[in-house]
């Protein structure tokens, strides 16, 4: 399941989105087209038939120079002349015609004199017949005009002959409206072509079996062995006797090309839409799963914890992502670990003494309340012993601080030597040092009286100097069982007390603090 | 020490005879000299068959222009060419045709004959006539016989070809006719030799006249006939049997060159040109060296 608002979703919606357009694009095309494609043939075949007739326009031109290039040849003229007047054999025209104009495209040509008789083309007879109606013969012009042949329609070009200011004949030559000029036509139209005569077809591109039929359209249209075409009358003169050229587009082949064009663009849109979901499932692939595993991990860092994150091979934006914060997780994790370590150091030093490495008064403050509730809840007691080494004030002024310090871990080493492992030791300052420890006052006169007699037989020395350290004890009990109160401060006072009495009957003994004795 | 004397006076030895003997030997060899010649067609036939033997026998480079000469620009070209003959820029013409005394004054030209040329008279293949009277050769082309019956041919029109060139100078087809206003009409003018030889090809009752030099294309339907049973030969035109001709000439401008001089020579009487004259049937008008 995609959960909405996520890249991926929207990834996802717009891609649905695109092949949604696509498909409609389709479906909307596909039933536009038809409309779109009949209107718009019926202006491409206005325009081709227009087009033909402009084709037509300058062949006749050409043809029309190319009358008049044989009309102004003088040795042509010359040959004609002498052709003439003496009534020669035509072979000689013929000989000169193809060396001076045999390379010249031109279907029929014919020469006649004033007297109508043909010098060259004597076997077009229809033509000749043509030129003698048009009274051409009797009084040539330049002239063009469309003439009926036996390939088909053909147009005309005129020119008068003259020879030293005597008019000697016309020549005319044609090019034929054919098979072959409609089928080169065709091929560059993409219609069919239609020469009509009397409402019927007399030549055609369609195959020839079609040919013959008739060819009455009604409007733009015509309905022909089961086709129906679009047609467009190109122009080649007035004369109605004359076959007519027709162009027409089927309807068919347009629907044809239609289907065909169609088919294309499905085609198209079917590759348009898998190349969309090939592109989605790799931008899914490629994209959003990296995406989604950095979500969960920047969760997980937000939840405290800085995962070990793989670092990635690839160097696209995500990969990149991807190694920045694995370098990001991990230089977190370093920064937590030293937190942590500076964190213990200071607590450590917070709590301790830097001299003896033993716990500190602060230190005692904080633990005695759990150790006191520890001792309630098992229903033990809890004893003080304070400490104070005699005469120490006397050992730093004779000896120097150096030595002093020396002494008080000589000290230091006595009393954890002497202690239980159980026993916590506090330096509470100074020469003063105080050793908590489970059970009675009893117990806590032993541990105290062990140390002091330890002390006493284990003087400080060193290479200089023996010195001899005593210390004088007071230990007070704590415990609920006899209905005292455990209050450090009550306790100290009382250990105090003991330590005082210690001091005051002579130093280096142990005094211990009872409740009769306090209340007496 | 000696020894390096005598080496350094064999090498200076040495260079002075390496040249001194390229001093004599440019000395021994003159420049060729460059003749440049342009006219008429007939007499270029004959100069270009003997170019060869007048380049190596006279050590001269001989240009020569005149191949398809047209009417205008045949013998014209020839005068024009000889008068422009100066030191350094050797030219000749050559012409068809004896100039007239007064051009030749007027133009100071010199005229070198080199052989007289039969004029043939040339009919289509198809005509069946062999021959033809002298007198019936003429009125033809006067335009007195229209009619190729009229001299015992089939009855056909006779269609005259005729290129009237050098009009204003006698001899060649005035040998026939004496004037271009007596040649009849309605006749198929023409330019050039090549058309004339076309225009009797093209027409089956054409007649027309081409000097002995020219060569006949095998697709061309022509034959020559003899006049009055005289073959267009040059013994007939020694013998004055025949009498239709040109005379071929060579003109020059001015102070003539040795090498020029020399040519000239060697194109009126030399060997090669005997040899031509014999294969044209031309009748030579200087006698041949010894």
């Amino acid at each position: 399941m995609i959960a909405p608002r996520t890249y991926r979703f929207r990834l996802v919606l717009y891609i649905g989105v695109l092949l949604l357009f696509l498909v409609a694009a389709l479906v909307l095309s596909y039933h536009s087209s038809n409309k779109l494609v009949l209107k718009e043939a019926e202006n491409n075949a206005a325009r081709l038939a227009q087009q033909i007739e402009g084709q037509l326009l300058l062949e006749a031109r050409d043809l029309a120079e190319r009358a008049k290039m044989m009309r102004d040849n003088t040795g042509f003229t010359g040959y004609l002349y002498i052709a003439i007047s003496l009534g020669t054999d035509p072979g000689a025209m013929t000989e000169i015609y193809k060396r001076q104009f045999g390379w010249l495209q031109i279907d029929r040509s014919i020469i006649l004199s004033r007297s109508g008789k043909a010098l060259i083309g004597a076997q077009h007879t229809g033509l000749r017949t043509a030129l003698i109606q048009r009274g051409l013969v009797k009084s040539p012009t330049d002239q063009q005009f469309y003439h009926e042949g036996q390939r088909g329609l053909e147009m005309v070009a005129t020119s008068p002959i003259n020879y030293r200011s005597q008019s000697l004949g016309v020549i005319a030559i044609t090019r034929t409206i054919d098979a072959d000029w409609m089928k080169v036509v065709r091929q560059l139209s993409g219609g069919q072509l239609f020469l009509v005569k009397d409402g019927r077809v007399v030549l055609s591109t369609i195959s020839d079996e079609r040919n013959d039929r008739s060819f009455k359209p009604s409007g733009d249209r015509i309905e022909m062995n089961g086709e129906s075409y679009l047609v467009r009358r190109v122009a080649t003169g007035d004369d109605a006797r004359l076959p007519q050229l027709w162009f027409a587009l089927s309807q068919q082949e347009l629907t044809a090309q239609l289907h065909e064009q169609r088919n294309r663009l499905l085609a198209l849109v079917i590759a348009g839409c898998l190349g969309g979901l090939i592109i989605g499932f790799m931008m899914l692939r490629n994209f959003s799963a990296p995406l989604g595993r950095l979500v969960k991990l920047t969760e997980e860092v937000g939840a405290g914890r800085l995962p070990e994150i793989q670092r990635v091979s690839s160097h696209d934006e995500i990969g990149y992502l991807t190694n920045r914060f694995s370098e990001m997780a991990g230089s977190l994790r370093e920064q937590k670990d030293e937190v942590k370590r500076v964190q213990t150091q200071l607590e450590h030093e917070a709590t301790t003494d830097a001299l003896t490495g033993f716990y500190n008064r602060r230190y005692l403050y904080n633990i005695f309340p759990k150790l006191w509730s520890e001792a309630m809840r098992n229903k033990r007691n809890q004893t003080l012993i304070i400490v104070d080494i005699d005469h120490f004030k006397k050992v730093n002024d004779r000896y120097g601080h150096q030595v002093g310090d020396k002494v008080l871990l000589h000290f230091a080493s006595v009393l954890r030597d002497n202690c239980r492992v159980s026993d916590f030791i506090f330096r509470l300052g100074g020469e003063e040092f105080l050793v908590l420890t489970s059970g009675d006052s009893e117990g806590g006169m032993h541990i105290a009286e062990k140390i002091r007699n330890a002390l006493e037989h284990d003087a400080y020395a060193d290479d200089e100097r023996t010195i001899p350290v005593t210390a004088s004890f007071g230990v007070a009990q704590a415990d609920t069982v006899n209905g005292v109160d455990g209050g450090l401060s009550k306790i100290l006072q009382r250990a105090d007390k003991a330590l005082y009495s210690a001091k005051t009957s002579g130093r280096n003994r142990v005094v211990v603090w009872y409740p009769q004795r306090e209340s007496a | 020490m000696n020894n390096n004397r005598t080496r350094c006076l064999s090498h200076l030895v040495g260079t002075w005879l390496v040249l001194s003997w390229a001093v004599a030997g440019a000395a021994e060899t003159p420049p060729t000299p460059k003749i440049t010649g342009a006219g008429e067609h007939f007499t270029w036939v004959l100069l270009d068959q003997i170019r060869p033997s007048l380049e190596r026998d006279h050590r001269l480079q001989l240009s020569l222009f005149g191949k398809d000469s047209m009417l205008g620009h045949g013998c014209n070209v020839g005068i024009k060419k000889a008068r422009e003959n100066r030191v350094g820029n050797e030219t000749f013409g050559f012409i068809c045709c004896p100039l007239a005394k007064e051009e030749v004054e007027k133009e100071g030209l010199t005229v070198h004959p080199i052989a007289l040329e039969p004029l043939l008279i040339i009919v289509n293949k198809s005509n069946p006539l062999q021959d033809i009277p002298i007198e019936k050769v003429r009125a033809i082309f006067q335009g007195e016989i229209r009619n190729w019956k009229e001299v015992g041919g089939e009855d056909r029109p006779i269609v005259v070809v005729l290129r009237p060139h050098c009009a204003q100078r006698p001899g060649h087809w005035k040998t026939i006719v004496p004037t271009v206003e007596q040649f009849r009409k309605d006749r198929v003018e023409v330019k050039s030799e090549a058309e004339v030889v076309q225009g009797v090809s093209d027409f089956a009752e054409g007649i027309g006249n081409i000097g002995s030099t020219w060569v006949f294309e095998p697709s061309q339907k022509i034959k020559v006939v003899t006049v009055s049973g005289v073959a267009p030969t040059a013994e007939n035109l020694n013998n004055k049997s025949y009498q239709f001709y040109q005379t071929q000439s060579i003109v020059t401008h001015g102070e003539l060159s040795a090498p020029l001089a020399n040519m000239i020579r060697e194109v009126q009487s030399g060997k090669a040109f005997r040899g031509v004259a014999k294969k044209y049937e031309l009748l030579p008008l200087t006698p041949a060296l010894p």
